[in-house]
């Protein structure tokens, strides 16, 4: 009988693998190695090949638009992932404790992720509008000074943007913590409880750090998304008021497509990248130390 | 010293009853086992005494207290699981001594008691390793000392062994007797094992169907099942039944006459339909075909170093026996089975209870 070998089949695998990785390699990588070389060359309206040393990244860094866009992008992550975890945490643990109605739930909470970002940028635009949104429902009821004007005020504006992507986020990180949740052994929630233990010591020593791989997981998509972050500011406020809320993807996308500066787009997306990286691989280093540990 | 009561115990899960009527007295410094098959509530019947589990009805009485609605941290109790459940990302140490400083425990105290108990269960090399740095008998080992350190006065264990291998839960087992015996305390162990309850028990409880079967010693239990379900449950292999019909004061099985007076404490009316049981090391087998007793073919010998185990069919009967090894039989052989009359244990054939 001809039985086929282990490495045999390997082999197979792998050549099956190699066009498509050759694809990926070539296409992914190839793009971003481009991108970078690009970023040290002349490139404005089409792409030269005239080397420039670092004077777009220099050019880039006095570029008070993308000094704006940055802060935006490091305040939007420093409000919008601690507090995404929090009610993704606190949504997934109460369901997770076995309350009526849990795919109801579930399902509300997740519908905002169903919806695209453009759509969840609209309908808070709606909402937050000064004078048709929720301040004139308010002035309809009848509090006559009730204003709201955070998104046309170049103060506030990126908080409203922070705020609808919590509401977008927070199901999806709901629902990736509660199948960590339904992994915690039930044996661990009697022990917490016969030795008195408080909830929220409970869930800050015990379970969240039993859940490692799910937080990591939740930390990675969130992340995405702040750098990612683009089309909710173009359904919301288009950037402003004036500059307000730009970030980097929106200076990137202006500045390849429109202000056609090829070469100051490719220092700023391989600025983002490299941000990325520095953010990203320690997490997914993390998550997989962290399953390593729990087998 | 913490005695535990209770009262006309019922609980529920929704519309569905598990426990019924369970009234129990487990006096101060008692080892007792509740054993009985998979989903005959042990374990719900455990959280309950815990406060882990709510109760439909009857009472809870601990160190003489109603502690029916009292919080699990405020009963003094401690408990061991079978799945260890220690605290993941912690410490040996701090597994040990979280409970205690949540509990505002004073700093000295709890080193105190931290060191005294992982000397007892000798896990003090192991204190600075993480949970998933230990095996599963370590594990135990230190789900065992979350609960000594506690302080408390009744442990409540649920199956702690089950998730090891042979060797070890023996070795563990021996451990918990020492724990029992130092440390006085009320123990409520729930196995499915009843080597474990045999060995450790010095009262055992055996459930089924939402009630409690009987109680008593391993030796009553063992010796004076209270009915056919306690006298098929425990013992290895289990005993032999022989259905039988009353005559003359012996039971007639199978056309043999077997007497039965001495397993009775009075004698029955003719005609009563009874099962006559009779464990395998109370049967003698006579490879002579001619000798007296009950004459049955050998259907499988297997070996097991000093003895052998018969596995012997008379018609649709099987029945199994001890031999030492040097009583040559094979399979096929005519035996006979020559059964100790006041080893013999009587049960009413309608409803299974001991006569
Ligand atoms: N949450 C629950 N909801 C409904 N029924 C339950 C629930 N938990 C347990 N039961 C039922 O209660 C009965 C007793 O369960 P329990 O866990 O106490 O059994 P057990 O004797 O400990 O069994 P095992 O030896 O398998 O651990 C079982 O029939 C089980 O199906
Ligand atoms: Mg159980």
């Amino acid at each position: 009988m001809f039985v086929r070998s282990p490495s045999s089949s390997r082999l197979q695998a792998v050549l099956t693998l190699v066009p498509v990785a050759f694809v990926v390699l070539s296409v992914y990588v190839g793009g971003v190695l481009w991108a970078a070389g690009i970023s040290f060359t002349r490139s404005s309206m089409l792409p030269n090949y005239r080397f420039a040393g670092f004077a777009q990244y220099i050019n880039l860094f006095s570029n008070a638009r993308w000094q704006v866009s940055l802060g935006n992008m490091a305040l939007f992550a420093a409000i919008f992932i601690p507090a995404t975890l929090l009610i993704g945490y606190s949504m997934a643990a109460m369901i997770n404790r076995g309350v009526r109605g849990e795919n109801a739930l579930r399902t509300i909470y997740l519908y905002p992720f169903a919806m695209s970002f453009i759509v969840t940028g609209l309908v808070w635009r709606w909402l937050l509008d000064p004078n048709f949104g929720i301040a004139d429902v308010a002035r309809k009821l009848g509090f006559e000074n009730a204003s709201f004007n955070w998104i046309v005020n170049a103060d506030m504006a990126i908080f409203t943007i922070i705020i609808a992507a919590i509401w977008h986020s927070s199901g999806l990180v709901m629902v990736v913590l509660l199948a960590g949740l339904r992994g915690v052994d039930d044996d661990l929630w009697k022990a917490i409880r016969i030795e008195g233990i408080p909830a929220w010591k409970a869930h800050l020593f015990i379970i969240m750090p039993s859940i490692g791989a799910s937080i990591a997981t939740a930390l990675v998509l969130m992340s995405l998304t702040v750098v990612r972050l683009f089309d909710v500011v173009v359904a919301m406020t288009g950037g402003g008021p004036g500059i307000a809320t730009d970030v980097p993807a929106k200076f990137i996308i202006d500045h390849m497509f429109e202000r056609q500066q090829v070469g100051l787009a490719s220092a700023a997306a391989t600025t983002l990248l490299l941000l990325v990286l520095v953010v990203a691989v320690p997490l997914l280093y993390l998550k997989d130390r962290r399953k390593g540990a729990a087998r | 010293m913490t005695g535990v009561q209770l009262r006309n115990l019922g609980i529920r899960y929704g519309q569905v009853e598990v426990l019924k009527g369970i009234d129990l007295d487990i006096p101060a410094s008692e080892f007792i086992v509740l054993l009985g098959p998979s989903g005959c509530g042990k374990s719900t019947l455990l959280n309950a005494i815990a406060g882990l589990q709510d109760v439909a009805e009857g009472q809870i009485l601990i160190g003489g207290h109603d502690m029916t609605n009292v919080e699990p941290k405020n009963r003094g109790i401690a408990m061991v699981f079978q799945s260890y459940a220690l605290y993941p990302r912690m410490s040996v140490r701090g597994n040990l001594s979280f409970g205690l400083k949540v509990a505002k425990v004073a700093k000295p105290e709890i080193e105190k008691r931290v060191a005294h108990v992982a000397k007892m269960l000798q896990v003090e090399p192991l204190l600075d390793r993480k949970p998933s740095q230990l095996s599963g008998g370590q594990r135990q080992r230190v789900a065992i000392g979350r609960a000594v350190v506690r302080d408390a006065g009744v442990f409540l264990f649920d199956e702690p062994l089950s998730n090891l291998d042979a060797q070890l839960r023996s070795d563990l087992r021996v451990e918990i007797k020492r724990l029992h015996q130092r440390l006085k305390s009320t123990m409520i162990y729930v196995t499915h094992d009843q080597i474990e309850a045999m060995t450790l028990a010095d009262r055992i409880v055996v459930m089924k169907d939402r009630i409690i079967q009987q109680q008593g010693t391993p030796d009553e239990i063992y010796n004076k099942p209270a009915n056919t379900f306690v006298a098929r449950f425990v013992g290895s292999p289990a005993m032999n039944f022989l259905e039988g019909v009353v005559k003359g004061g012996d039971a007639i099985v199978d056309g043999e006459n077997l007497r039965i007076a001495a397993a009775l404490s009075s004698p029955l009316v003719d005609g009563r339909k009874v099962i006559v049981g009779i464990r395998p090391e109370d049967m003698a087998l006579q490879a002579d075909e001619a000798a007296l007793g009950l004459a049955v073919e050998v259907d499988v010998v297997e070996p097991m170093g000093a003895e052998r185990m018969v596995w012997c069919r008379r018609g649709d009967i099987g029945l199994s026996t001890r031999t030492p090894s040097s009583t040559k039989v094979k399979s096929g052989d005519k035996v006979r089975l020559d059964l100790s009359e006041e080893r013999l244990h009587i049960f009413d054939a309608e409803t299974g209870k001991r006569l």
